[in-house]
């Protein structure tokens, strides 16, 4: 019945493959896969704007598994909600701006900078791509900002309007880190080079003496004119960090001492030393060497930003609360602001929309979706008066609550915070600090001894004691450390592997056993439908699409993609949707029941998606679950454990990764105690989870990775966001894991040798400060080229070759 | 000699005459998104 070409068609929107049976729209001569493709095009073509497609050819995202948007864009229109994302405003002009995560191409870049073409009421809009932020200015008579929110998800980029989304457009403040670490880095760079020129002149002069007179003056003069700027503008950030530690001193004793302090020591004493000898004449100073250092350390600072600005993980409860919702009040509703709810508000959640504050049911039954906090999938049923938890989302309608906690006191929020304890302090945290605090002491206590023990002879003394402080360098520590391990997070990042914190890399380490979930991780999460047990005519066939298409539930969705139907003469009437478990209505005088074997009263233990027609029960369709490839990469990895909530039907499949260590029907809670189990008797372990319904079981475990097909998904407990094409890298990453923390120790090794060195010779009196200040910026950057390029060599060679 | 102190105090003018155009590039935001235009110059327009 179609063509056979079109079993090979690609979808005109998102690229994705089409088979004929599930090709749902076709344009003209363009075919798409899902109707949500088909009407982005439709925007798009009717609005000139398909050179869309021609920038970059993988632009659009498929709309197939967009859940239908239900966010209350209307929302946007109170004043009090659009100051949130307003930058300014005057008269009718206003430019307000959004977080768009699903922002990934130049094509995106070209069509959000072109909104002015679809909507006439927007004046310009640009997008900051680090950010993935849109801006638009429009004026406020033609256009509102609800519509211009509806019309980025309409496009196929709906703004985030929950916490993060707000903080994320709000990230203007990161900029001005960088605009202040630029400034510096320039006005140390031009001071820089000047200095070295002065420096070559003397140096070919054979010394300072060896100049002509007038320049004689000139020279060291000019050169303290340079790097007095340097001292107070571009060193500022040491200075004052030292200074910050030193007024804590006599309160909370040696802990304050940062790795601030002996840099700023060290900067002082080369730089004032510099200055005395140049006003009293008794020499050239150093004060090349000085600028050089604090170049060289604002580089570092620089690449360490720039590293971290790459990294965006900020999945936390905050993705997923809105930031309004709807309050009664003397019986009509009011938006307020998340932060305004007090005890005792009486709140109006919406179908599909997530509870922010813990309260109580007012009202009869309600479906609860609890899959976020509790992981458990199926809808809770919550009677009246009963105990709402925030974080919990209303299934199948709508919902009046008394609130009984605010928003900061929820429990979602307490857990969260709970779990985000665990994962402070790491073993690089801890042996940096206290290393770095150890060695502050020393240093200063060393370079004290050395100048008493010169001290017969004041000019030696001196020259000791600021060579000590100089040479003694803990760049180790201050930056080697998090460069490698920002390197690293960078080179898995562009992998498809996002890591919660740096320290996730520590905690990889010594893991002893693998625990995975099945459905979603180890198979694909939408897998295809098996027709073979249900027994319909053509007719029936398309009856069910009919039906099926009503739902928004993945399984229905996808026996709608099956099942396509001529919407023409086919109509579903008396639609009634019980969520979790099915959905029932009258399509062209027939009544058909899809859902559960209860749901259509028939008796079957197939775990499976039910149909009957006029009660006549006609069988099932059954998702056979599709491998995600390289599975059997897996095998690699000690002691692999399954942990399925399904039943044992597809055993034989993963036989060959996980021998007998396979559990089936396990409920979330008996996942949870298993991982705790395997911890006593084996050691750390990691569990790889889809993310939403492994919660309980991904905080028992030591590391978690959540396992996702598009990185907008959240992870509520998990360290890592995995991209699910990864998910054969999984050895890989705990092998990266173990060569970037030999990298981290080798910088360790290396630093120690070189202060134990270092020092030595100074004590000695063999090193002269400029020797010194030479020595402390090479073994900077030796440092630094060390983590660098053992984070991109151990990447390409030995783990991803 | 006393060229070379003239030209020694011109280059140092003609060096800070370009870091003063840095800085005040940096301060109007010149640096503050160098990800975007990158993408934006695929426009044909």
């Amino acid at each position: 019945m179609v063509e056979t070409e079109t079993t090979t068609a690609r979808c005109k929107h998102c690229g994705d493959h089409i088979g004929s049976a599930d090709m749902a729209a076709r344009i003209g001569d363009d075919v798409f896969c899902c109707s949500g493709c088909a009407s982005v095009f439709e925007i798009l073509s009717s609005h000139n704007l398909c050179s869309y497609y021609s920038i970059d050819a993988s632009a659009g995202s498929p709309q197939r598994n967009a859940v239908a948007d239900t966010t209350d864009y209307d929302a946007l229109d109170t004043p009090e909600i659009l100051k949130k994302f307003t930058e300014w405003k005057s008269g009718d002009l206003q430019r307000i701006s959004f977080y768009v995560p699903s922002m990934h191409c130049a094509s995106c870049v070209w069509l959000l900078e072109q909104l002015h073409k679809i909507d006439e009421g927007i004046r310009h809009s640009d997008v900051n791509y680090l950010n993935k932020t849109v801006a638009v200015e429009f004026n406020s008579t033609i256009t509102q900002a609800s519509s211009i929110a509806r019309l980025l998800s309409r496009v196929g980029y709906p703004p985030l309007l929950t916490i993060e989304g707000d903080e994320q457009q709000r990230l203007g403040a990161r900029r001005h880190v960088l605009r202040g670490l630029y400034l510096r880095l320039g006005v140390a760079g031009f001071a820089m080079a000047n200095i070295m020129m002065i420096a070559i002149a003397i140096y070919f002069a054979g010394g300072i003496a060896g100049l002509p007179a007038e320049l004689q003056e000139i020279f060291p003069w000019t050169a303290i004119a340079l790097s007095v700027p340097v001292f107070f503008f571009s060193a500022s950030p040491w200075l004052k960090g030292a200074l910050a530690a030193l007024k804590q001193l006599p309160r909370r004793g040696l802990q304050t001492l940062t790795l601030d302090v002996p840099v700023a020591l060290g900067m002082t004493a080369i730089f004032v030393r510099s200055i005395v000898e140049i006003i009293t004449g008794t020499g050239e100073g150093f004060l090349d060497s000085f600028v050089g250092l604090v170049f060289f350390l604002l580089v570092g600072r620089l690449l360490l930003e720039k590293a971290y600005a790459r990294i965006s993980f900020n999945r936390t409860y905050k993705s997923f609360f809105p930031l309004w919702v709807r309050r009664e009040k003397r019986a009509s509703e009011e938006i307020v602001p998340l932060e305004k709810i007090t005890v005792g508000d009486i709140l109006i959640i919406r179908n599909g929309e997530v509870i922010p504050a813990d309260g109580i049911l007012m009202g009869d039954t309600a479906y609860i979706d609890y899959s976020f906090v509790s992981g458990e999938s199926r809808p809770v049923v919550v009677r009246n008066s009963q105990l709402l938890y925030a974080g919990g989302k209303a299934a199948g309608g709508l919902i009046r609550m008394v609130a009984t906690s605010t928003v900061q006191q929820s429990y979602l929020v307490k857990l969260w915070e709970r779990s985000a304890v665990r994962n402070s302090g790491s073993v690089y945290e801890t042996v940096s600090n206290t290393f770095g605090r150890w060695f502050t002491i020393a240093t200063i206590l060393i370079a004290l001894t050395a100048f008493v023990i010169w001290l017969p002879d004041t000019s030696s003394a001196f020259l000791v004691f600021s060579a000590v402080l100089i040479i003694a360098c803990p760049c180790a520590l201050t930056i080697a450390a998090p460069i490698a391990l920002g390197t690293a997070m960078g080179v898995l990042g562009a992998k498809g592997i996002f890591l919660r914190t740096a320290n996730t890399l520590a905690d990889l380490l010594r893991i002893r056993a693998v625990a995975f979930d099945k459905t979603g991780t180890l198979t694909e999460a939408i897998s295809e439908p098996d027709f073979s047990a249900l027994v319909v005519s053509d007719t029936e066939r398309q009856m069910v699409g009919c039906l099926a298409s009503q739902s928004s539930h993945p399984v229905a969705r996808t026996i709608a993609r099956h099942c396509t139907y001529n919407s023409a003469t086919m109509h579903a009437v008396g639609v009634h949707e019980v969520a979790g478990y099915g959905i029932s209505g009258t399509v062209n005088g027939a009544e058909i029941r899809i859902g559960t074997a209860g749901f259509v009263q028939h008796h079957d233990t197939v775990a499976a998606t039910h149909i009957s027609i006029n009660g006549d029960y006609r069988g099932y369709v059954r998702q056979t679950p599709t491998l995600r490839q390289g599975i059997i990469n897996l095998r690699r990895l000690p002691n692999r454990l399954l942990l399925s909530g399904d039943t044992d039907q597809d055993k034989e499949l993963f036989k060959a990764v996980f021998g007998q260590q396979m559990f089936f029907g396990l409920k979330p809670d008996e996942k949870r105690q298993l991982i705790t189990r395997v911890q006593h008797e084996t050691g750390r372990i990691l569990m790889v989870g889809d993310g939403l319904n492994d919660a309980a079981a991904m905080a028992a475990a030591n590391v978690s990775i959540a396992v996702t097909d598009h990185t907008g998904t959240l992870a509520p407990a998990s360290d890592v966001v995995m991209n699910a094409s990864r998910i054969q890298d999984i050895p890989a990453l705990l092998t990266y894991a173990r060569q970037i923390h030999r990298v981290v120790w080798a910088t360790f090794v290396f630093s120690l040798a070189y202060n134990v060195l270092g020092i030595g010779l100074a004590v000695l009196g063999r090193l002269t400060p400029v020797m010194a200040a030479i020595m402390m910026p090479a073994s900077s950057l030796i440092v630094i080229a060390m983590s660098v390029a053992g984070a991109h060599y151990y990447a390409r060679k030995h783990v991803w070759q | 000699m006393a060229v070379i102190v003239i030209l020694f105090f011109c280059s140092l003018l003609v060096a800070g005459g370009f870091l003063v155009a840095f800085i005040v590039a940096t301060r109007r935001g010149q640096y503050d998104d160098v990800v975007t235009p990158p993408h934006r110059i695929m426009d044909d327009e």
